[in-house]
This record gives structure tokens, C-alpha cells and sequence, in this order.
């Protein structure tokens, strides 16, 4: 498939002797929202920390099978800091660090050598404003970080791996702590993001993976058990495990 | 600060809104059409009528797949549900006015040889504002305008009395001796039976309108 971001193949993972996942194969395509669904503990979580060896930093695990990003095989010779760069993330729980909202933003950067104060100044801002958060810090870039609301600090923490120029964006549950109407801003905001970026997103909020996604992977027991276009998987899926799962008959 | 939130359901809602309306635009045309035909004795016209029916049919199973979509990856509550639930309906009604311009359509091409034994008068009046009564039911449902629905409903009784007007009129052609007259006559009091029920499903719409706006089913 051309339009192919990452393409997985074959995949195993094992945590120790725990096999979390089983022949995972996953075509993931560019510029669309993909959210991975599935009851707490059938690998979805996991699958999406292979796609930029987050998982490296679990004692034990081991990965079988292949990942490529770009063509390129992630678990080859590809440089993981390069990896971790392009292949940014997002977590559960908004974790901006203790420090002004300006340095949030200017961290990443500052790590890959941007000294230059003005290249700085673009970047947090050019960030912030494309995760629509812009309007509501510009006059208090100095202020603590930990000093905005969790929708807030969540959009900051986008904006924080924005600032490093990803390609793919990962979350994890991101809204999973928000309220509505920060939960709404936030699907809003990856909407809007696809257009730049390519997106995977774990959710347990099974309505936000219709709401938001162009496809759909449900997990279960550490199986693919069925993907596809996201209408297709809420309207009428081919697996009964994925039906009585959408329609919160069991998981 | 009130915010613009879930862009995405608000452009969808807007896209079907729209296509509602266009299939009403192919309703009302293919019902300018039929009368027309009817009116100047035009086979090819009336034929074309019952060619593009099926766009029409299409277009219903399109948007009711599209709305049933919609109702399950958004999830809507409240007015939106009730504005997607009454959607089903109102495209349900826009098929069945279709069919009625079908049905005129099929009336024009058997009546195409025959002469008139009076002058279409009703007919084509009560088509002009039938069809101007189903575009306004659907302006007034994508507006999500009550006051409109119901004065649109009120115009069905002006409808009906032309209905009546020319069931009067050719009652008088029944006591004729004129088998073909008074064949004639039992048809043009069908085809503009199709025209009174049309009225009626555009009352139906300005009910879901209401509905969609109020959640209380009126009786109009």
C-alpha cells in the first residue's frame, strides 16, 4: 500500500515469557486518525508502544516480526532517538514538567541543539498555536506549566511533541482524564492535525473511536481481531467478537 | 468563553443537511416535469420522469445509510438525534413523493393522444404549490424552523380544496354519455389524488420538523 505510514508485520511482543501479542499485522495510513479498541489487557496499549520502541525500556521484552516506518525497518539500524522523534507521544495523563509553559514547549527542541532564541520563540509558537492553545497562554508564556487546567496542560503536551516536528503522532487514552467539553477541544484538535500528521490514538471511550477515527483495530487477547474503515467496523463489522464488543456486551 | 466544538459531527450534519435538500430539489424538478407533461401531452418528458426516479431511490438508500453512519460512530443525544431520527422519516417521505410524480408521469403518457376534455387548470396550480410547499418544509427542517413548518402545514388546506374543486368538476363529466370522457375523467381524478397525498407527506415533513425542534410529536 502506497499510502502506508508504518506497516506491521507478523508481530509479536513477549513480556518475559508472557506473549502480550500475537502476529499483529497492520497496515497504519498516512494522514488518518487509526484508533486501536479493545478491553484493558488485550495488547492495544502495547502494539502502540512498539510502533517507537517505548517497550525497549521493559526489562524482558522481546519483539518477533517487523515494523516499518517509511519503508525503513524500526527495529533495524534505526536510530531510536531519531525514531522517538518522528514517532512522538502523547499520554493518558497530561505531564507537562515543573517548569514555565515557554520551556515545556523549548525543551525538545533545546535537546536536538536549538539555541537560537527567535528559532525558539517560532517554534513554541507556531506549537501552541496548532494545538489551539495559543489564544489561551500567549500573555503568560513564563508561567508555570502545572498552573493550567488538565485539558489545557493536555493540549500543551501536544504542542510539546509538535514542537519537535513528528511525523506520527501516538496516544495513549489522551482524553481518558479531560472533561466533555476538554475531551471535545481535544478530538476537535486531532481532527485538525490529521491534515499534517498521521495518528493513532488508543481509546477504552469506544464512541471516540467512531467519533474520531478513519479506522478502526479492535485487540483482543493480544490478537488483531478484526480492522478496518471506521463506519465499516461500527456499522456493520465481520466479527462477532468485535460486534458484541462495540455494542458493550462484554470487555 | 463559548467555544466551536465537535467540528467534524457539525460538518457532517451540515453535508447531510444539504443532500436532503438536493433530493428534495430532484423531487420538486421531477414533479415540475410530470405536470408539465401531463399538461402539454409530452411522452418523452413524462419518460424522463420515470428514468430519474431511480436516482431518487438511490439518493433515500444513500442518506439512510449515511444518517444510520452517523448515529453509530457520534453517538447524538437530544436535538441532534431527533434531527437524524426525523431525517429517516423525511427522506422516506421524499421517496414516496417520487413516486407520485412516477405515477403522473405514467397518467401523462396515457392520456398523451387523448383531448382534453377541459382545460388543466388545478392541476398544474396545485402542483406549483405543492412543490413550493416541499421546498420550504425542508428549508424550514435544515433550519430547524418551527414557525415555518407550520405555516407550510397550514397551506395543505388550500391543497385539498383545489383537490376538491376538480373532483367537483369532474363529477359533472361521470353523468356524461361519453365513455371516453368519462375515463378521462376518473384518471385526472386520480392524478390529482397523487398531487393531495403529496400534500399530506409534506405535512408528515413539517410534523418532524417540529418534532426535531421540540421533541413532541404535533398533529398538523
Amino acid at each position: 500500500m502506497n499510502n502506508s505510514k508504518l506497516s506491521v508485520k507478523d508481530l509479536d511482543f513477549y513480556y518475559g515469557d508472557f506473549k502480550a501479542l500475537h502476529n499483529v499485522s497492520m497496515e497504519v495510513e498516512k494522514n488518518k486518525v487509526t484508533a486501536l479498541i479493545g478491553p484493558s489487557g488485550c495488547g492495544k496499549s502495547t502494539f502502540l508502544k512498539t510502533l517507537n520502541r517505548m517497550n525497549d525500556l521493559v526489562e524482558g521484552s522481546k519483539v518477533h516480526g517487523t515494523i516499518l516506518y517509511d519503508g525503513e525497518d524500526i527495529y533495524g539500524k534505526y536510530d531510536i532517538i531519531q525514531l522517538r522523534k518522528k514517532v512522538g507521544m502523547v499520554f493518558q495523563a497530561p505531564n507537562p514538567f515543573a517548569m514555565s509553559i515557554y520551556d515545556n514547549i523549548a525543551y525538545g527542541p533545546r535537546i536536538h541543539g536549538i539555541k537560537n532564541r527567535k528559532v525558539l520563540d517560532q517554534i513554541v509558537e507556531k506549537s501552541l498555536f496548532q494545538a489551539a492553545i495559543w489564544d489561551e497562554v500567549k500573555d503568560r508564556l513564563n508561567k508555570p506549566a502545572l498552573g493550567l487546567s488538565g485539558g489545557q496542560q493536555q493540549r500543551l503536551c501536544i504542542a510539546r511533541v509538535l514542537a519537535v516536528e513528528p511525523d506520527v503522532i501516538l496516544m495513549d487514552e489522551p482524553t481518558s482524564a479531560l472533561d466533555p467539553v476538554s475531551t471535545s477541544r481535544i478530538e476537535d484538535l486531532i481532527d485538525e492535525l490529521k491534515k499534517d500528521y498521521t495518528i493513532i490514538i488508543v481509546t477504552h471511550n469506544m464512541q471516540q473511536a467512531g467519533r474520531i477515527s478513519d479506522s478502526t483495530a479492535f485487540f483482543l487477547h493480544g490478537y488483531l481481531e478484526e480492522m478496518g474503515q471506521t463506519e465499516t467496523i461500527f456499522f456493520n463489522p465481520s466479527s462477532k467478537k468485535t460486534e458484541d464488543y462495540i455494542s458493550g456486551r462484554f470487555g | 468563553m463559548q467555544t466551536k466544538s465537535r467540528i467534524h459531527f457539525s460538518n457532517m450534519m451540515k453535508e447531510l443537511n444539504e443532500q436532503i435538500l438536493k433530493m428534495g430539489i430532484y423531487v420538486e424538478e421531477a414533479m415540475k416535469k410530470a405536470v408539465a407533461a401531463l399538461r402539454d401531452q409530452n411522452i418523452e418528458l413524462a419518460e424522463e420522469v420515470i428514468k430519474e426516479d431511480d436516482r431518487i431511490n438511490e439518493f433515500e438508500l444513500e442518506l439512510f445509510d449515511k444518517v444510520s453512519i452517523l448515529l453509530a460512530t457520534e453517538q447524538p443525544v437530544a436535538t441532534d438525534l431527533r434531527h437524524l431520527t426525523g431525517a429517516i422519516r423525511i427522506i422516506s417521505d421524499l421517496e414516496r413523493a417520487g413516486d407520485y410524480a412516477v405515477h403522473i408521469a405514467k397518467g401523462a403518457k396515457r392520456l398523451a393522444g387523448e383531448t382534453y376534455i377541459t382545460p388543466l387548470q388545478q392541476i398544474p396550480e396545485a402542483a406549483d404549490m405543492a412543490r413550493q410547499m416541499l421546498k420550504d418544509a425542508l428549508t424550514a427542517f435544515v433550519n430547524s424552523d418551527e414557525e415555518l413548518a407550520r405555516e407550510v402545514a397550514s397551506r395543505d388546506d388550500v391543497l385539498d380544496k383545489l383537490h376538491k374543486k376538480l373532483i367537483k368538476k369532474m363529477l359533472k363529466y361521470m353523468n356524461k354519455d361519453s365513455e371516453a370522457e368519462i375515463e378521462q375523467a376518473a384518471n385526472l381524478m386520480f392524478l390529482a389524488r397523487y398531487l393531495e397525498r403529496l400534500g399530506d407527506h409534506i405535512t408528515n415533513v413539517c410534523e418532524w420538523v417540529i418534532y426535531s425542534k421540540t421533541g413532541k410529536h404535533p398533529e398538523l
